[in-house]
């Protein structure tokens, strides 16, 4: 599928001394959640702290919304105001309070609304309106409230562009549940022109705003595109206990149990399993997610080691 | 008795017992014995150099661990206008606290002046210098005291960092308005000198933490 590019990378390569970004080829498209997908230590934060500007010290070649290279984002304050980014850590101080935060981001970014971040707030339930919550410190906040906290402050501003890192890791369900219906108005405004990124272990939850998907591992990109095709790409397949040896060589990480196997594997190789009783399903985000890691995560290479030793 | 001396040594670190042991009862024994003996105008220099205590542990609460590597601000990191404004936060905090100690000796001089007389121009000079040189130890400390995230040992450090300044503020007093045999004129320009240097490395190391935040190898 053909799509204009809200972030496009070449040759992203960020050195660490126990680990290395390498990032050949990299297309976010315009218009659409990106799910950045990986076990942990893949690389997501990295990634999502170079696209964001946090992180300067990489290579590679990065244009944003297709006119602005990396460095322009550094000069340019129309880059750095269309992008909205939430990370993980200490993004405000902890002794700071609410009204300071409030303050600070009127400072920070041009297109900062406060009446929008103050409905938002009392929407996300940060407050409720009572006295002194100004005063009320961000080391008082829970993990969910400060996720939401930068959500407020980043949805409160005229963006092109969310970079969220992990935002649903800390909210409950209901909450994940209105963070997906935000991001999808968010991207309804303007139709086409507004693009999300986030990183996420929440997979299921987060399916239904996810669009495109990035999975990450050991730095590199192992396979990414837009979920509905890669539901077409990837097939799940149930069988009997007596042809699971012969479906294992075509299924890589194949879980047994006393009544039969289940595995993904390529819907290309379906034909190879032809005359095998099986049954196939379309596979879920996560199944396919799940599916891929296990193929080249730093976890699945310990256990195989194991397993061959 | 061994038990009762190793419990305590578990409880009481090597810096604790130096410190707060031996170091800061001997400061306040010195200077009970000055205020004693010559309590007039040798109260103001006591009273700032409490001042200076203070105004140290309130910059924990205000920029604590600001330079540390731990305590990266993504709000500001993320926005065009980040340095701006944490360096200009920073600056601020300089100006602040050079007029909080200029204002503050101008009235503890006023109030001196009330209360027995005009003491003479040695006297309005060295409150001058006091102004300059609490300014000094002030900025000098925090760009230390800054890269400190945990506060168990924010005072230890803080105490190290402002006795030169104090033991110079009695000198000061000793040679400056006791004996009268500093040159005051010399004495100011000197300190006019130092407190113009601190400002440009606390702006110099506030860009280069700032830039550092933004390119520092972390540790993976």
């Amino acid at each position: 599928m053909e799509f204009n590019s809200a972030i496009e990378g070449k040759n992203i390569l960020k050195k660490y001394k126990n680990f290395t970004l390498d990032i050949g080829e990299l297309k976010i498209p315009q218009g659409f959640a990106t799910a950045l997908i990986g076990e942990n230590g893949a690389g997501k934060t990295t990634l999502l702290d170079i696209l964001a500007g946090t992180n300067l010290e990489y290579k590679g070649e990065l244009t944003f919304f297709g006119k602005y290279d990396d460095k322009d984002r550094e000069k340019n304050p129309d880059v750095k105001n269309n992008i909205g980014y939430t990370g993980t850590g200490d993004y405000f101080f902890p002794r700071w309070t609410l009204k300071q935060v409030e303050e600070l981001q009127e400072l920070l970014f041009d297109g900062f609304d406060k009446n929008r971040y103050r409905e938002l707030l009392k929407e996300l339930a940060i407050v409720s309106g009572k006295a002194f919550e100004d005063s009320k410190k961000i080391s008082n906040l829970s993990d969910g409230n400060k996720i939401k906290l930068m959500l407020a402050g980043v949805l409160a501003r005229d963006t092109k562009l969310l970079l969220l890192d992990e935002p649903a890791s800390p909210l409950d369900p209901l909450m994940r549940d209105k963070l997906c219906n935000m991001l999808r108005d968010y991207l309804a405004e303007n139709e086409g022109e507004k693009t999300v990124v986030f990183s996420t272990h929440n997979i299921t939850d987060m399916e239904s705003i996810t669009d495109y998907v990035i999975i990450v591992e050991q730095g590199r990109i192992v396979e990414q595109g837009f979920v509905e095709d890669l539901k077409e790409k990837y097939i799940v397949v149930k069988g009997e206990k007596k042809d699971e040896s012969f479906a294992s060589r075509i299924i890589s990480n194949l879980s047994s149990s006393s009544y039969g196997f289940e595995g993904i594997c390529l819907s290309e190789d379906l034909d190879k399993l032809s005359g095998l009783d099986i049954a196939v399903e379309r596979p879920t985000l996560s199944q396919i997610s799940v599916h891929v890691m296990k193929q080249y995560s730093a976890l699945a290479m310990v256990d195989n080691r194991e397993k061959t030793a | 008795m061994k038990n009762y001396i190793k419990t305590y040594n578990v409880f009481h670190g090597i810096l604790d017992k130096l410190i707060f042991g031996f170091g800061i009862p001997v400061a306040f024994i010195v200077l009970f014995a000055i205020m004693n003996l010559k309590f007039d105008v040798g109260a103001f220099m006591v009273l700032t150099i409490f001042m200076l205590l203070a105004e140290l542990i309130r910059d924990y609460f205000l920029f604590g661990g600001i330079y540390s590597r731990s305590r990266k601000c993504g709000a500001l990191r993320c926005s065009y206008y980040g340095e701006k404004v944490y360096v200009g936060a920073i600056m601020q905090e300089q100006l602040r606290s050079f007029l909080h100690y200029a204002i503050l000796m101008a009235v503890f001089a006023g109030m001196r002046t009330v209360i027995n007389g005009y003491p003479g121009k040695r006297f309005v000079l060295v409150c001058m210098i006091y102004a300059l040189l609490f300014y000094l130890v002030n900025a000098i400390s925090v760009n230390i005291l800054r890269y400190v995230t945990n506060f168990n040992i924010y005072p230890s450090i803080m105490t190290l960092l402002v006795t030169p300044g104090i033991i110079a503020s009695v000198f000061i007093y000793i040679l400056g308005i006791d004996k009268k045999t500093m040159n005051l004129e010399l004495c100011m320009a000197v300190m006019i000198v130092l407190a113009i240097g601190a400002t440009i490395l606390t702006y110099r190391h506030a860009k280069s933490s700032y830039k550092k935040s933004l390119y520092g190898r972390d540790n993976r």
